[in-house]
């Protein structure tokens, strides 16, 4: 019998012990008293809007909240400086640092801050909790990188209509096995609570040319702080992406131009491989700039230099960079993540080569995640027939083309994760999402190819393999035939 | 790391609601359905689970753990709303109606046995609304007579008490019993 059935019996006769004479019949009723119960439509899209509805409130409620806390002190900053008969202007270059000042000091006393926090937070939700990770099928959600110009800045520079060219991958090692068939999805939660609560305080201030108060609504969408010397660096906040950039500011000291001027070597005069310091005098110097700005580097593993330009330099010597980067890649959950084209994902440094200066730093961001799990593919022979074929990375030629096919090796894999992007038809945003995927090493890159991917990412996610063959499978069977056009490789930002 | 219902609640009621999520996954489905059961309505139904999960999150500061579980809350705010509609949009005598089976031609058409539902309808027509809406809460959303004498604020004997009311009539009314059984095609001679 149900055990559920059993309960309701149990109630029954704790109750009433002559109930037991009619179990057979009760047993019946109940069942069927339970089987009429109506389907009820759940609908997990109604179930991911009414989550971003709440998450929105949330934001709002979050950033009233500290907009109230903040108010009474602010309003006698503002008024006494307004009395004072300042300028606008300056009611802002006082006020902004008195704010950041005082968040500083106020934090460590009832944790009034800007929550923009680089740590890596992961909040554990319900399994599928994200609904579809392909929601509608034109996404381009599937790993890509296509051997060149697959918009590294590396690639080759075509005049007019490209070679077709397909890859094939021979899969050159080990047997492997995936144990579990859930893994962890992660989605990256931006707030807008920041953007709320600084726009409100600014929106305060008074100014002759418009009054910020009638603005409805209002958020800051980004915050930029200049270093007012020579060589200075420029400091981009940006609210609505939650992240923080910072740039050379060229308006101010000598540039490369204005020292060409002055008789040294000029930017248009071709750099050696011996300009380029090695790689732990590279990782140094972006340590130390790093340092000097007091980056949270928590969410990093080791730097490393990124050094693809030197599969170009390979085929020709004229071919060193300007600007090289250190990247500092973003850990998840002890793994490492990797973009579309396999390359590592994280924090940027440029250094100048010509110049001997860190030129800026890119893609240092808040890191807050919901995890979420999902089935995964345990059949590693369709994994591996998806990774051979060049089908995950749309390498390969639709069926019936006759162009040139050139074979690359793989090796065995490893289970990393792969950043793809989803867009919410609801919120019109490219949602940040973080999936588990086999890492296959290229062993061996195609004949006569001057620059190819280091790695071939096949996404671990059923779903959206799934999706991925009904998108191959919809391609035109006969493409037109294209006559090949010369390539030319692309400057190297000289 | 695992965070408990308690420690959600409590960092919710601190302000940080980055949480409330967890809850969110947590009950969602159940409210809804709960909601749906009542209404039959799929339209109504999300307006109203929406509404439920905004008033939990702008009123989570009322929550007493003292007084039940937030579950039992939950549904105590969805059964709050279902009767408001009920106000607002029929005369106050079809209350009653949302704590019986609704017979609407969407639900009847989703049914493989539209005559035993109509069966069932009328059977249970003839409870008290608090006695349907007992056996609703006991035999489709699956609570705990705890939960149900939380949800409608009496005690849990009282609630037991109406469920055995319940059960006194399907005993006296054992002709209704064998029909549907016969319904069923496995009445024992």
């Amino acid at each position: 019998m149900d055990q559920r059935i059993q309960t309701i019996l149990n109630d029954l006769y704790q109750i009433d012990q002559d109930f037991k004479q009619y179990e057979k019949q009760l047993v019946k009723i109940i069942d069927r008293l339970i089987k009429v119960r109506p389907d009820t439509e759940f609908d997990e899209e109604f179930k991911n809007r009414l989550r971003q509805e709440l998450l929105a409130k949330i934001e709002e409620l979050s950033a009233n909240k500290k907009i109230k806390k903040t108010a009474s002190w602010l309003a006698l900053s503002f008024n006494k400086l307004a009395y004072a008969g300042l300028g606008a202007i300056i009611v802002i270059i006082i006020a902004l640092p008195t704010f950041f000042w005082s968040q500083s000091q106020m934090s460590g006393s009832n944790g009034l801050s800007l929550e923009f926090d680089a740590k890596v937070g992961i909040n554990s939700l319900a399994n599928q909790a994200f609904g579809s990770l392909v929601a509608t099928p034109s996404q381009e959600i599937l790993a890509d990188g296509r051997g060149a110009g697959d918009g590294s800045g590396l690639a080759t520079n075509y005049i007019g209509i490209p070679e077709i060219v397909g890859y094939k991958f021979v899969y050159t090692g080990d047997n492997f096995t995936i144990d579990d068939a859930e893994m962890n999805v992660f989605k990256r939660i931006k707030t807008s609570a920041n953007a709320s609560m600084i726009a409100n305080l600014i929106s305060r201030l008074k100014f002759d040319l418009i009054d910020l108060s009638k603005l409805s609504n209002p958020k800051m969408q980004s915050l930029g702080l200049m270093e007012d010397r020579d060589y200075g660096y420029l400091v981009t906040i940006d609210f609505q992406e939650n992240n923080v950039s910072v740039s050379q500011n060229y308006t101010q000291g000598e540039t490369a131009v204005s020292r060409c001027a002055a008789g040294e070597r000029c930017i248009d005069q071709p750099l050696s491989i011996d300009d380029v310091s090695n790689d732990s005098d590279l990782i140094s110097q972006a340590n130390d700039f790093v340092n000097k700005y007091a980056i949270d580097l928590s969410p990093y593993g080791q730097p490393q230099v990124e050094d693809s330009w030197r599969q170009f330099y390979e085929t020709d010597s004229s071919n060193v960079p300007d600007i090289i980067n250190v990247i500092y890649p973003l850990l998840i959950d002890n793994k490492t993540v990797l973009d579309e084209s396999g390359n590592l994902f994280g924090m940027r440094v440029g250094i100048n080569i010509r110049e001997n200066k860190v030129i800026g730093l890119w893609n240092h961001s808040t890191n807050n995640y919901q995890a979420s799990r999902y089935p995964v593919e345990q059949n590693v022979s369709r994994l591996l027939e998806i990774a051979t074929t060049g089908n995950a990375g749309n390498h390969a030629l639709p069926g019936g083309t006759s162009e040139k096919v050139l074979e690359a090796e793989i090796g065995t894999p490893e289970i990393g994760l792969v950043k793809i992007y989803r867009f919410n038809d609801n919120t019109k945003e490219n949602e940040e999402l973080i999936i588990p995927a086999l890492v296959f090493p290229v062993t061996k890159i195609p004949e006569n190819t001057s620059y190819f991917q280091k790695n071939l990412v096949v996404p671990l996610i059923k779903e959206i393999l799934d999706r991925y063959e009904q998108t191959t499978s919809s391609l035109p069977k006969d493409l037109p035939q294209v006559k090949p056009i010369p390539a030319t490789p692309a400057m190297m930002t000289n | 790391m695992e965070i408990s219902e308690s420690q959600i609640i409590e960092k919710c009621q601190k302000g940080d609601l980055a949480d409330f999520g967890l809850l969110y996954d947590r009950y969602i489905k159940k409210i809804y359905n709960y909601i749906y059961w009542r209404i039959s309505d799929k339209d109504t139904a999300e307006d109203l689970t929406s509404q439920t999960f905004f008033k939990a999150l702008e009123k989570i500061n009322t929550y007493h753990f003292n007084k039940g579980s937030f579950s039992s809350w939950l549904y105590r705010i969805a059964r709050n709303n279902v009767i408001d509609h009920y106000r607002q949009q029929r005369p106050t005598s079809d209350i009653e109606r949302a704590w019986g089976i609704s017979a609407n031609d969407n639900l009847e058409q989703e049914l493989s046995d539209r005559q035993e539902l109509t069966r069932v309808e009328q059977y249970l027509e003839r409870l008290s609304p608090e006695q349907k809406d007992v056996v609703m809460m006991r035999l489709w959303d699956e609570l705990s007579y705890q939960e149900i004498a939380e949800i409608m604020g009496k005690s849990e004997a009282s609630c037991k008490m109406m469920f055995s009311r319940v059960a006194g009539r399907l005993r006296q009314d054992l002709a209704v019993i064998m029909m549907l059984a016969l319904l069923a095609g496995n009445f024992p001679n």
